[in-house]
Formats: structure tokens, C-alpha cells, sequence
């Protein structure tokens, strides 16, 4: 079940980057170079897998 | 007949030194760096090493007939050994010194009649016949920097042997090897994958921009739907593109 939760977590995280990566392209020019672009891709999802980790809703045991 | 032969030597040695000096160049600060190749079927080893700084050896060797070519920045020597006999070949700016056990002739630009000499001593060499022999039996296009090299070899151990005519056709075969036309698969790498995403990724905003800016009222919300299928799309391909090993550039 944890496992299935990370999964999903990982799905959102990569529709937000998904979705958010045209916005940064456009409004930062700087990250449509090959060397700066995919760097800010993976801090941008490691970002959001952490920030949709954090407000996941959890089981009060 | 000498006279041509030399003619067609000293242009094989003119060509090679051309290839040689950029090479020689290049390989500057890489000292040591060995490539080898061993042919399974004909069993002939072909190596490219850097003994020293500046130096470049391209060597073709089975078990019986060894051929060394060495460029260097003033001088390039062809070594041919058998088990019997021993030919150094060196051409450097005095001119073409052939050794063949113990004689030795020299043919400079001044006194170019020695060339005879040099054809006569060479042209009855079994070690040439057998380097002519190994040469010939390797299979490496002369698209190759190494190839090349023994195919200019080969064409520069012929003329010295006083054989002018298969000296051309050799060099003339490598000629047109270098000029046909070849297929080279097209790489596509993570820097042309980014280039392709950022395209879509900027053209998809640009449309939705421009979607919400026509758009009176959007009550179904098709401008952000279409603007995240293209982006969620864009950036699912850019993922495949860079593949395993694009992610390890990130």
C-alpha cells in the first residue's frame, strides 16, 4: 500500500513539473540552454515529490 | 622506371607526412595511450601507440612480418622485420634512408640518382614482399586514420621497391575509398532531446497564451486541457529521449 502511494506520488510530481517546465522556460530563458534546463527539471521534481510527500494525508494510527 | 618510382615515393611520403603532422599534433599530452586491434580470421594485429610525446607508431604485425611506420615531428621511419632480415626506412628533411642489414643508401633531393640504388637493394627483399603481403591482407577502410596510414605505407614500401605502378594503384584505391560516399548513423543525443522539448514545450505556452487571449469564455477549461496534454506529452518524451544514458548527465 506504501508502495503504491510513493508511486502515485511520483505521478503527481511529474504532471506538476510537466506542467510548470513550459511556465519556467518561457519566464527564464536561461533554462532553455541544455546545460541549465535539465538540472532545474530534476531539482523542480524533486521539489514538488517532497512537497506532495509532505502534505500527503496520513492514517492516524 | 627508378625515376618514377621515387617520384611516386616522394608524393606517398609528402601525403603521409600531411596526415602525420596533425595527428602527431593531436596526440600531443596523451602520451601513452595504446589502441590494438587483432583481426580473429587473418590473425594480423594492428596497434596505434604513443611511446613517447609527439610520437605517433602505427604497427601491423602476424606471426612472421612486422611493419612499424613512426611519425614523428622531423621524421618518419618504416621498420620492416622478419625473422631474417631487417629494413629501416627514414625519410626526414636530409632526405630517404634506406638500411637493409648492413648496407645503407641515402637519396637526398640534391643527389636523387641514388634512388636506383635504393630500388635495386629493396626490390629483390623478401621482408618487403612479405610487409607487401600483410598489408594487403588487412581489412581496415582507409577512411580510418590507421588505415589510411598502412595504406599509405603499403604504397610507400612499393615505390622504394622500384614497383611505381602498383604503388599508384594502391594509393589511388585508398584515394577512392576516402572519396566514396558513406552512410553514419545520425546520433541524437540529450542536448538535441532538451533542444526538442524546449520547442514544444515553449510553442505549447505560446498556444495557450494565445488561446486564453481569444477565448471569451472557457467554460470547459480547453486552453489549460490542451496546454497540459502538450506539456505532460513534451515532457514524457523528453524523459524516453534521454533514456538511461541522458540521465546521467542530469
Amino acid at each position: 500500500m506504501r508502495a503504491v502511494a510513493v508511486v502515485v506520488q511520483l505521478l503527481i510530481s511529474f504532471v506538476l513539473v510537466a506542467s510548470l517546465m513550459p511556465v519556467v522556460l518561457v519566464t527564464v530563458p536561461a533554462t532553455q540552454n541544455g546545460s541549465v534546463g535539465p538540472p532545474v527539471a530534476l531539482a523542480m521534481a524533486i521539489v514538488a515529490f517532497v512537497v506532495v510527500r509532505l502534505v500527503w494525508p496520513r492514517h492516524k494510527g | 622506371m627508378h625515376f618514377k618510382s621515387m617520384g611516386v615515393a616522394m608524393v606517398t611520403v609528402a601525403a603521409v607526412a600531411l596526415t602525420a603532422v596533425p595527428t602527431a599534433l593531436a596526440a600531443d599530452g596523451t602520451s601513452g595511450r595504446i589502441q590494438r586491434v587483432k583481426d580473429p580470421v587473418t590473425g594480423i594485429e594492428v596497434s596505434l601507440s604513443q611511446d613517447r610525446p609527439g610520437t605517433v607508431t602505427v604497427e601491423a604485425r602476424d606471426a612472421s612480418v612486422s611493419v612499424r611506420r613512426e611519425l614523428a615531428r622531423d621524421r618518419m621511419q618504416t621498420i620492416v622485420t622478419t625473422a631474417a632480415e631487417r629494413v629501416v626506412l627514414t625519410v626526414d628533411a636530409a632526405g630517404l634512408s634506406v638500411t637493409s642489414g648492413r648496407r645503407q643508401v641515402r637519396v637526398s633531393p640534391a643527389h636523387p640518382e641514388a634512388g636506383a640504388d635504393i630500388a635495386r637493394l629493396l626490390g629483390t627483399s623478401a621482408a618487403l614482399r612479405e610487409a607487401d603481403a600483410l598489408l594487403s591482407r588487412v581489412k581496415m577502410s582507409a577512411a580510418s586514420p590507421v588505415g589510411h596510414t598502412l595504406n599509405l605505407t603499403r604504397a610507400f614500401l612499393l615505390s622504394v621497391a622500384g614497383k611505381g605502378d602498383e604503388a599508384t594503384a594502391v594509393a589511388q584505391a585508398a584515394r577512392a575509398q576516402l572519396q566514396t560516399a558513406r552512410v553514419i548513423e545520425a546520433r541524437f543525443g540529450p542536448d538535441d532531446c532538451w533542444n526538442e522539448y524546449v520547442r514544444e514545450a515553449v510553442s505549447a505556452y505560446d498556444e495557450y497564451v494565445d488561446c486564453q487571449s481569444h477565448t471569451v469564455l472557457d467554460l470547459l477549461n480547453s486552453c489549460s486541457i490542451i496546454y497540459d496534454m502538450r506539456a505532460i506529452g513534451a515532457f514524457s518524451w523528453w524523459v524516453s529521449c534521454v533514456g538511461l544514458s541522458g540521465a546521467s548527465r542530469l
